[in-house]
């Protein structure tokens, strides 16, 4: 299904796991690699195109991201830093933002995945491993044997 | 309930039973894990539990955000680059597998980056040469590192440098790659200095003003 707004963008109809539907301009939903391979496919021309990996919050997000980035020149660069910014904190709690990674990965959006990733891993940094597997829910699997030794090969890292 | 998970959310942690990173898959774990710049942030991850451990020899590229000492009076004995050569060590026994270390300069403006490089390999000169001695900088840092690194890289060695507060060095592989425009036409003459054996220009980039230059050293420079 292909409709056309007044500028003559062409606009695609993009589906979510829950069946939610978001009805974007092509090139919008081009910033994604994989999106823009279907619609290349031609898998946009009937219906809708269905993304059975994102759910509609965070296709909402993603798509709100596309959106500033497609619309905004190289120029902007410095207030499309402080948007993608403000966009990390917004969605700033662990389960949004590993689903995000998760759909960034999916869609294959490399900007989306690596502001993303950088904002995890900036959350980790300077913490102990105590605080992150608490941050994170990690288990620690390790013996208390093996624990004690990985902690002293490692020794240099905890000083 | 409700409460309960909006403190869990003040405390930074959403649920308490779900492993977040647990359902996000080893590719992606090691893309976060690429971003973490501290190098002690990322050996103690290899602490965390055994999938963590297993990434240890899984990770080829690391990128380190070094800090430099602030200090106006900076001396050969005293490198502006706050990085012992015992964390190269370290990282290259955790990290069996590591081919690349990136090194990320702390953000400055780049003159003030230029003269303080400047200042550091060769105290006597107080002349500032500007843009156009990028290249001269980044052959001389080349150098530096060279001594950070000591002898177990065998005198194959890379770095690369973008704008001037971003450098890039391996310890292992023959491929240089320098980006910097202003550097490019210096290039010549340092590559002969360091008897590299061929440089060749490899692509531009977005705005045209970053070109690559991907030089083979020397085995023995």
């Amino acid at each position: 299904m292909s409709i056309t707004t007044e500028n003559n963008e062409k606009m695609i109809t993009l589906m979510s796991s829950d069946g939610e539907e978001f009805v974007v301009e092509e090139a919008v939903a081009a910033q994604s690699q994989t999106i823009k391979h279907l619609i290349e496919d031609g898998c946009s021309t009937e219906g809708s195109i269905p993304l059975p990996n994102v759910t509609g919050r965070v296709l909402s997000e993603v798509i709100q991201y596309c959106k500033k980035h497609s619309s905004s020149d190289d120029k902007e660069e410095k207030e499309l830093e402080a948007w993608d910014a403000e966009f990390v904190k917004a969605a700033d709690d662990h389960v949004a933002l590993t689903d995000l990674m998760m759909a960034a990965n999916f869609l294959d959006i490399k900007g989306l995945l690596d502001l993303v990733a950088q904002t995890l891993a900036n959350m980790i940094t300077g913490k102990s491993p105590e605080e992150v597997r608490r941050m994170w829910n990690i288990k620690n699997d390790f013996t208390p044997e093996e624990a004690e030794k990985v902690r002293k090969e490692n020794q240099w890292a905890f000083e | 309930m409700e409460r309960s998970t909006e403190i869990n959310k003040q405390l930074g942690f959403i649920n308490p039973t779900t492993d977040y990173f647990g359902k996000l898959p080893d590719e992606i774990v090691l893309i976060v894990l690429s971003k973490v710049h501290d190098p002690k942030t990322l050996i103690r991850c290899s602490c965390l539990c055994k999938r963590f451990s297993s990434f240890a020899s899984k990770t080829h590229t690391i990128a380190l955000k070094i800090h430099r000492k602030e200090t106006n009076n900076i001396t050969e004995q005293d490198p502006l680059i706050d990085l012992a050569e015992s964390t190269i060590c370290s990282l290259d026994k955790t990290l069996p597998n590591l081919q690349n270390i990136a090194i990320l300069l702390r953000m400055c403006s780049p003159t003030v980056e230029i003269a303080r490089i400047r200042g550091v390999l060769d105290p006597k000169s107080t002349a500032f040469f500007g843009d156009s001695c990028c290249a001269i900088e980044v052959g001389k840092a080349l150098d530096t590192f060279f001594a950070f690194l000591g002898e177990q890289t065998h005198g194959v060695f890379t770095m690369s440098i973008d704008t001037v507060d971003h450098v890039m060095c391996t310890s292992s592989g023959r491929i240089v790659y320098v980006i910097n425009i202003r550097a490019s036409k210096y290039f010549q003459s340092i590559a002969a200095r360091f008897g590299w054996q061929q440089w060749t220009f490899a692509g531009v980039c977005e705005d045209t003003v970053v070109h690559v230059l991907k030089v083979y050293l020397a085995l023995c420079m």
